[in-house]
């Protein structure tokens, strides 16, 4: 279900970008690319330091306990800001759809309240009429749809006309609302299932005959690319965000900065 | 422990899971909710009827008259099976058509087996879904319907329904001891797709189902 | 049906190294989606669709808020039928019912058309320890039966099989003399005929049912195949095993029912029979059963009822969630290891049987959530999952390993300092003994790992960058 009621976004708004954790830790380009797609639309950045994680790890292995602390430790963070921009479906969709539902009273009220104000990285970007991204020369694309972006929040085309006004060409994978295998823990708690996933995702891929797959959700790149490189593919993996910055350039994921 | 052991004690159960309302509040509040929305058409309940029903994989022709759908079975009974023979149930309508007409060779009763194809009379016929509807008794056994190699069903123009809810419209179910023992919608021949998913007609059932539509004012 | 559920993760990677029948499984799982679109494109589309899902859904909770009620209703009306009710509390009493009537009956020889339920209560082992023949007559669970195998699909028994095993099946076991059997038509040609001799000999018929509707007492069949249908009629005594759940207050519902049902089932809008069944035959019918039994199973739904998983009662098994799974898809339906397979499966497993003896399937799910989109009932199946795995957090059915680990990461996580400080001495780690962009090899990554690399952490975190350049 798409989130309704969403707060409207102008030039004089303060967002806050959440980082996510995995782009924290694994790739900081993607949240340097966002904070320049951002301000390029005059928007003004902060980057609230004490973030940490939304904690998906938490809800989604039923410790629900420690999920609502973490819950409310980020929507104390998070809402005295206009605007939260999140670069990643999942996250975002945690803090929009989930939050709400864990928390009790007072707190999912708050929660409700907080939903209103985040958006994921490409819907606030396709949202503003004054984006200013520039013009991007690399081949065809394929776009990988995160499951969460998907469905929690029907995200479908404001990627796909992000990147088509950057001038980059986008294949259509076969199958594209199916699961790429990440499932956040679930990829370490079944691997053969997850890698059995993987491999039909990058199969796809492959038939679409694009040498790079970008998609918005870090985790489903890191679990993509990491099979790929296990099985000795020479795909490219990049962020939407790197993408549309054009900073898609040398090292992909998982690829040596040599 | 006795079978109304269980009853007494699941009883207990749901009941102490469910509801304790009035049957009063329970039937006002299930006429507040919105009746489903069914499937849409275009065109008359016959139109639609004719073109969905023959989507499902039946055949079918439209006749004016008795003597028109009897010169049909016939023709049918004859190219598929190159005899004369049929079963059909005790429906005044099937008893009073022209049988000898079309030379064939009626037996009325229920299929035993040996029997290839069945005629039948259906009750109504639905639009929305390409169905035909048949009271099981003892003008419509269901037999007839099932233990045939081909089965034909004859429907009224004017009893095509145009959703599936109007078929219990039409039919009074109050009274327990009145009610016909069952109903049977059939809207194709019988079909699998357990075998790689292959789809074959013919499963159990009959292997075509051939309607025939009566519709005085067709043009 | 002895439970295998908790070896999942080795049936699953077992049937995933048998790649002809993985092949198999994903021209289903690209097959099934398809028609079951175009079915809901027919129907005016999916907000149309969602909009009908919904209204059915208002009726069902209606029904299961007042279960009571209208299970009274459906036995006293079954019964102004003419049919009897029995009631069972567990799959034995079920079972033990119906060797009561079989008994009663004399009958040596039983018929049974598709029933999840029976196999739930392991009913044909029951009639063949007591020296009855079963035989299943829909002919992917016949298929199944004759090969002692299980169904790995609620809707398509045997579609982990190919056309050829089936053929070689069908020549083994049918003593028909030297034949041509290469085609499924000719597969199906020959099964029907082989089983149309049973259904005229048996003296009893077993069938499921779809639905049971309250106002009438009339239970709700639907199959393509008619073969439900000849148990039905032909034997002198019908047998409908269902559930307490089952009930719908009205004709109508069943009818609303029938639309979500068929297409997300089989991308048709109707199956070729469907058909109400409400008694013995009346006087001056010249066919149908003398006698009708219902015999209505509770075996935990009344616990269903009464919990947070009531929603879960709402499924109308027509298997779109198995067909729409990719973890299904991957791991096959044995490896589920009972009854049920796939999302709904993973659901109901635990709840009828115990989580501990189902404890990896809550966790066979990515929360994708293509399960919920087009699930007819609206079922929140991730939902539901997660609060199975948050009870075997609880209960502490998870592994310690990962109860700790999430607990540390938690810890953590809540201690914003420290955790800007142990994550940056922990990709700086990592991003030093990674090679060519990649770690193969870290300790507490075994999972990852096993089956793909890590790509390297990078050298210094976003946050702390972001810090020391402000700074």
């Amino acid at each position: 279900m798409a989130p309704s009621a969403k707060q409207s976004v102008n030039s004089k708004s303060t967002v806050a970008l959440f980082v996510t954790c995995l782009v924290d830790l694994f790739r900081p380009s993607v949240a340097k690319a966002a904070i320049e797609l951002l301000e390029a639309s005059d928007l003004v950045v902060d980057v609230p330091l004490q973030q940490t994680c939304c904690g998906q790890p938490q809800y989604n292995n039923g410790d629900y306990e420690s999920a609502r602390r973490i819950a409310q430790q980020t929507i104390s963070l998070l809402e005295p800001y206009d605007v939260v921009a999140v670069p990643s479906g999942s996250c975002a969709g945690m803090l929009i759809a989930h939050y709400p539902k864990l928390l009790t009273g007072e707190w999912s009220d708050r929660a409700t309240a907080l939903a209103a104000k985040v958006f994921e990285l490409t819907q606030l970007l396709a949202s503003l009429s004054n984006i200013r991204g520039p013009t991007v020369s690399m081949g065809p694309i394929a776009y990988h749809d995160s499951c969460a972006g998907l469905r929690e929040l029907g995200i479908r085309e404001e990627p796909r006309e992000l990147l088509k006004q950057a001038g980059v060409e986008v294949r259509e994978l076969d199958q594209r609302d199916v699961c790429c295998g990440f499932g956040g823990t679930f990829c370490a708690k079944m691997p053969d299932i997850s890698a059995k996933m993987s491999d039909d995702k990058l199969e796809s891929v492959r038939r679409t005959g694009a040498a790079t797959l970008i998609g918005g959700d870090l985790g489903c790149l890191l679990a993509l690319a990491g099979r790929a490189r296990r099985e000795g593919s020479h795909l490219q993996f990049f962020h939407v965000a790197e993408v549309l910055a054009a900073k898609a350039v040398g090292a992909g994921i998982g690829e040596n900065e040599g | 422990m006795s079978a109304s052991d269980a009853e007494r004690e699941i009883f207990a159960r749901v009941r102490g899971a469910s509801s304790k309302a009035a049957p009063e509040f329970i039937h006002r509040e299930l006429a507040e909710l919105v009746q489903p929305i069914a499937a849409p058409a275009e065109g008359s309940s016959l139109e639609t009827f004719v073109e969905r029903i023959q989507r499902n994989g039946a055949t079918l022709a439209l006749a004016q008259n008795r003597q028109e759908a009897i010169a049909e079975v016939a023709r049918f009974v004859t190219e598929r099976h190159g005899q004369r023979r049929i079963v059909a149930g005790h429906d005044p309508r099937l008893a009073a058509l022209p049988w000898r007409d079309g030379g064939l060779l009626p037996r009325f009763g229920e299929a035993n087996g040996e029997d290839r194809v069945g005629v039948s009379y259906a009750t109504a016929a639905i639009a929305e879904t390409g169905s035909l509807a048949l009271w099981l008794n003892r003008e419509n056994p269901a037999l007839n319907n099932l233990l045939v190699e081909d089965h034909i069903v004859i429907v009224d123009g004017a009893d095509v329904l145009d959703r599936l809810e109007d078929l219990w419209a039409s039919k009074s179910l109050r009274d327990g001891s009145r009610r016909p023992r069952g109903l049977m919608m059939i809207s194709g021949p019988s079909s699998t797709a357990d075998i790689a998913m292959k789809l074959v007609l013919g499963a159990h059932g009959p292997r075509a189902l051939h309607v025939i539509v009566m519709d005085k004012d067709q043009r | 049906m002895q439970q295998r559920s908790t070896d999942f993760l080795s049936e699953a990677s077992r049937a995933i190294q048998d790649s002809e029948h993985a092949h198999f499984r994903e021209a289903l799982g690209t097959f099934m989606p398809t028609l079951r679109d175009t079915a809901v494109e027919e129907f005016g589309g999916d907000k149309r669709f969602q909009a009908l899902r919904l209204q059915f859904k208002a009726v069902r909770q209606h029904a299961l808020h007042h279960l009571g009620h209208y299970l009274a209703e459906f036995a006293e009306e079954a019964r102004s039928n003419g049919s009897q009710v029995h009631f069972a509390r567990t799959g034995a009493e079920l079972n033990q019912r119906v060797l009561e009537i079989c008994a009663a009956a004399k009958a040596q020889r039983v018929i049974k058309g598709k029933s999840m339920v029976t196999e739930e209560t392991a009913l044909n082992a029951a009639l063949e320890e007591a020296g009855i023949a079963v035989r299943e007559t829909d002919l992917g669970e016949y298929i199944v039966q004759t090969a002692g195998e299980t169904p790995s699909h609620i809707v398509g028994p045997a579609l982990h099989k190919t056309e050829a095993e089936i053929g070689q099946q069908f020549l083994d076991q049918h003593r028909l003399g030297t034949r041509e059997l290469n085609t499924a038509p000719e597969m199906v040609a020959e099964a029907r005929a082989v089983l149309r001799e049973q259904f005229l000999a048996a003296d009893v018929g077993i069938i499921g049912a779809n639905a049971l509707v309250a106002e009438t007492g009339y239970s709700m069949l639907v199959t393509n195949e008619g073969n439900g249908d000849l148990c039905a009629n032909i034997p002198d005594t019908l047998i409908v095993c269902t559930t307490v759940d089952r009930v719908l207050p009205r004709t109508t519902d069943a009818m609303a029912m029938l639309r979500l049902l068929v297409r997300s089932t089989t991308g048709q809008p109707i199956t070729c029979y469907t058909s109400f069944y409400g008694g013995p035959r009346r006087s001056g019918d010249t066919d149908g059963p003398r006698q009708v039994h219902f015999i209505l199973l509770d075996n935990h739904r009344s616990e269903i009822l009464a919990s947070d998983y009531v929603e879960m009662l709402e499924c109308v098994r027509c298997g779109a969630c198995l067909n729409h799974c990719p973890v299904y898809m991957s791991a096959g339906g044995h490896a589920y290891g009972w009854v049920y397979p796939g999302p709904m499966g993973s659901i109901l497993t635990p709840l009828l049987t115990s989580l501990e003896a189902s404890s990896p399937l809550p966790d066979a799910c990515t929360a994708c959530g293509r399960c919920e989109a087009v699930c007819p009932a609206a079922i929140p199946i991730p939902d539901l999952l997660r609060d199975l795995r948050a009870e075997k957090h609880q209960q502490r059915i998870t592994p310690r390993r990962w109860r700790w680990g999430i607990a540390l990461h938690a810890w953590l996580v809540q201690r914003p300092r420290l955790y800007r400080l142990f994550t940056g001495l922990g990709t700086g780690f990592m991003h030093r003994i990674a090679k060519d962009g990649v770690l193969t090899r870290l300790p507490l990554a075994a999972g990852w790992l096993s089956a793909r690399d890590l790509p390297a952490p990078a050298k210094e975190t976003f946050l702390n960058e972001l810090r020391r350049t402000e700074s």
